[in-house]
């Protein structure tokens, strides 16, 4: 899903970087203001951790393989987007800067693509269905969401840059970002569910 | 996808001495994005053509193994030869072949796919070249320097301080797994089987992020540190050598985009 540079038109990627800089300023904000001083280390050295996290590549049925993305993961457990906006924001640019992975002048929609759209969707769709169905299968549709609609963004903004074509893109991201999602929604409902029974204070729902 | 290997050659050959690598950090990050606006805004093949060579002359001053460096380029441009390869089926244009099934070639599909592949592969020469002469935490400097944002410059210096530490445990972690003859790949144990115990290594991995977090939180805050800390940087000044590794890339730029606006290139 990391969109490399040249795959996106620059009015885009401007358009997409302005996007991206106002979302950052929104999730400085909040931090500033819901976040006591503990969470800046805390915050990094999450970051770290999904780092880590999202080198490790997962095997997907038909011999294809991802890698979680975290954003939904983040936002669930700091019950914000604007948690996961932070840490997926310095994970992007560490692996654009120094990996090749994801362009530089695609940074902006990468941002937007994985932590704001992952954030947003994970989050709220947590939130939304929560009441509904329940903690954990809400959970699970959220992650899924939030890998699935994420890879749709991303393949609407190849398709507005000429790059690759609406159908096919929506077809092939969707498709295969839909299975990998899966495995992201199992993944973060493990990872919670397993947060909530060793250490339930690190789950914001249980600090309210 | 970024694993240990990579991170520790980035960590080594960045930390290497040469007049590349004393460059001014922000002077570093300029001339990268500087470099990649360009190809991706360029069609031109021989400015494409020109900018890797100076790229590869760079990576060659800079003393680092040409052949590392070529290996890094190509194990990354698959992720883009990816999309590219669909290009000639999917873009419309004059037809060369037509294939079973009624699947076209064209020549514009093909010409767009060259064009992405030029395109991506001086970006990713570039990245390549900034990362294997850049240190992390020298990064973590030169944005503080910029005076991006305390609450970003903050989260990046430690960030930089701590992903060794976590690929390490994730490397532990898995050769612990791999005595214990648990490989993701081995098709004999069921796949949600192997699928929980990825569950549990990730979860694993982030108690001890956020365990690690709040260790480093008590160890600041017993040292001082308060939400108006402010992480020190040096004040240096720009040394003739950064001047240079400046001057050259634009005037290369200029050069290149006023010999194509005449058409001479």
């Amino acid at each position: 899903m990391h969109i490399p540079d040249g795959f996106i038109s620059i009015p885009l990627c401007i358009i997409l970087y302005v996007i991206a800089i106002i979302f950052l300023y929104l999730s400085a904000k909040w931090s500033r203001e819901n976040l006591d001083e503990k969470y800046i280390p805390l915050l990094a050295v999450l970051a770290a951790g999904i780092f880590a996290i999202m080198s490790f590549n997962l095997p997907v049925p038909f011999g294809s393989s991802g890698h979680l993305l975290g954003a939904a993961l983040v936002a669930i457990v700091f019950c914000s987007p604007y948690a996961a906006i932070v840490v997926l924001a310095v994970v992007l640019l560490i692996q654009a800067l120094f990996f090749g992975d994801g362009g530089i002048t695609a940074l902006g929609a990468n941002i937007i693509n994985m932590g704001v759209v992952g954030g947003f969707v994970g989050y709220y769709g947590f939130k939304g269905l929560k009441d509904t169905i329940g903690k954990y299968p809400s959970i699970f549709i959220a992650s899924w969401a939030a890998c699935f609609i994420a890879a749709l963004v991303a393949a609407v903004e190849m398709a507005l840059s000429g790059t690759f074509p609406i159908d096919l893109g929506l077809f092939y991201m969707g498709g295969y970002h839909a299975m990998i999602g899966i495995i992201e929604a199992i993944i973060t409902v493990i990872i919670i569910k397993g947060i909530e029974s060793v250490r339930p204070d690190l789950l914001a729902w249980n600090r309210e | 996808m970024v694993g240990i290997a990579e991170l520790q050659q980035q960590e080594y050959l960045s930390n290497q001495e040469s007049i590349i690598h004393n460059v001014d950090t922000r002077i570093k990050l300029f001339v990268l994005v500087l470099i990649i606006v360009f190809t991706v805004t360029s069609t031109n093949y021989i400015t494409f053509l020109i900018l890797e060579l100076y790229l590869l002359s760079l990576i060659i001053i800079s003393k680092i193994s040409l052949k590392d460096a070529i290996i890094r380029v190509l194990l990354i441009l698959p992720f883009g030869f990816f999309i590219a390869i669909f290009q000639p089926f999917i873009q419309p244009g004059q037809i060369l072949y037509t294939l079973p099934l009624n699947i076209n070639i064209t020549l514009e599909g093909i010409q767009f796919a060259e064009l992405l592949m030029a395109r991506l592969t001086v970006s990713v020469t570039s990245i390549i070249l900034f990362s294997f002469i850049t240190p992390m935490r020298d990064l973590a400097e030169a944005f503080r320097q910029l005076h991006v944002p305390n609450i970003f410059a903050m989260i990046f210096t430690l960030f930089v301080r701590f992903i060794f530490l976590f690929f390490d445990e994730l490397t532990t972690i898995r050769q612990a797994q791999a005595s214990r003859c648990f490989t993701l790949s081995n098709s004999k144990a069921p796949y949600s089987w192997r699928l929980k115990q990825v569950g549990y290594l990730f979860l694993m991995m982030f108690i001890r992020s956020y365990e690690q977090g709040e260790s480093v939180y008590n160890s600041m805050a017993s040292r001082g540190y308060n939400s108006e800390s402010r992480i020190y940087y040096s004040q240096e000044k720009i040394s003739s050598i950064s001047i240079l590794y400046l001057f050259i890339p634009i005037c290369l730029i200029i050069i290149l985009f006023t010999l194509n606006y005449v058409h001479i290139i």
